[in-house]
């Protein structure tokens, strides 16, 4: 019920306004049309001079400048964020770089060199075939 | 006050209420349709929000008449953009409409008002004389019905009606548009860019 009375009193503002919304409308269409023949004065000039006049300006030129060398920053930022893995077995805490290789592996063990012949390289239950890596509750 | 409904027969006070309540009715219309082009206002001006966060955010614009006057410039440069073909559609439309009746009626619209003429309703309003003043009595009696003229001159100048009303709807449609940015542009100006006394200790949101 309140709301109904407030869409009566509403419209009887906008009665009273409507002459005033009326005015500035018909102003507002003046001025579109004195947009649209300035559009083609300048559309016009630059077809002349073999140019086509576009939508764009300088500023959002800029903008699109900033927002590249933003979303830029962000990747070069997450390429050398390199994610830091805690092994409580292997005792390696080493840094993995991108792609993974049996070389950088987390389970990789350095072999012993006072050993001979040299231990083979241990990879716990690492598929060489399909280079895939174990995860970590596989191992634990 | 009373004493004139007092006055007033069983019929009359029926009428009154009736005509009461079709106005009520009337005005609360007016007034949901109202809020709904408030409503539609509202979500279209949030467009510029899109481009001028960026702006703000990037510190290429710092200041609200700057914020303004590129608003401004770049939704009339838009508005140009998107009105451009209707307006041109309106102006084509109407130099083929005046080659027709120039080549072929030698400007005689006489075809024109006759296809015009034709669409129209007759209605004959039945009237009575109530306290000194002639009011409707009763719903209309139809007298003539529309029944369009359906040779070339009726085709080409309905076609022509039709495609003008439908660039100036659309014209009107993106006018009000570019009337929501722009008033969207003026009210959040301020709040983004001009300086407030209330937050000087605090650190400005970029």
């Amino acid at each position: 019920m309140l709301k109904l009375l407030t869409y009566f009193v509403n419209g009887l503002i906008y009665i009273v306004l409507s002459p005033y919304y009326l005015a500035k409308y018909a102003l507002h269409l003046l001025k579109t049309i004195i947009v649209f023949i300035g559009g083609e004065i300048i559309t016009l000039f630059n077809f002349l001079n073999g140019k086509k006049f576009r939508n764009i300006d300088e500023l959002s030129l800029k903008l699109e400048t900033c927002l590249r060398q933003e979303a830029l920053q962000k990747q070069t930022i997450q390429m050398q964020t390199i994610p830091q893995q805690n092994f409580t077995n292997g005792q390696i805490n080493q840094q993995m770089s991108y792609p993974p290789n049996q070389f950088n592996h987390p389970y990789y063990q350095q072999p012993n060199p006072t050993q001979y012949p040299p231990q083979q390289p241990q990879y716990p239950n690492y598929n060489q075939q399909t280079n895939e890596i174990p995860k970590q509750e596989d191992k634990l | 006050m009373s004493i004139f409904l007092i006055q007033l027969s069983e019929s009359d006070k029926k009428k009154i209420a009736i005509i009461a309540i079709i106005l009520a009715t009337v005005i609360v219309l007016i007034g949901i349709i109202g809020e709904l082009i408030k409503k539609r206002s509202e979500r279209e001006g949030e467009y510029i929000d899109g481009y001028m966060y960026g702006m703000i955010r990037f510190n290429l614009i710092t200041n609200v008449d700057k914020f303004k006057s590129y608003v401004k410039q770049r939704e009339e440069r838009s508005l140009y953009f998107d009105t451009r073909w209707k307006f041109r559609t309106i102006i084509i439309l109407t130099i083929l409409f005046f080659l027709y009746f120039y080549n072929f009626r030698n400007f005689d619209f006489t075809g024109m008002y006759n296809a015009l003429d034709s669409l129209t309703f007759e209605l004959y309003w039945p009237t009575e004389r109530f306290f000194g003043l002639t009011l409707i009595s009763d719903w209309p009696i139809v007298k003539k019905t529309p029944n369009p003229v359906l040779n070339l001159d009726g085709y080409v100048t309905y076609t022509y009606i039709l495609l003008v009303f439908i660039s100036f709807v659309l014209i009107l449609d993106r006018l009000f548009i570019h009337n929501a940015r722009i008033k969207r542009a003026k009210y959040v100006a301020h709040k983004a860019l001009a300086p407030n006394l209330e937050n000087l200790n605090q650190p400005r949101q970029v």
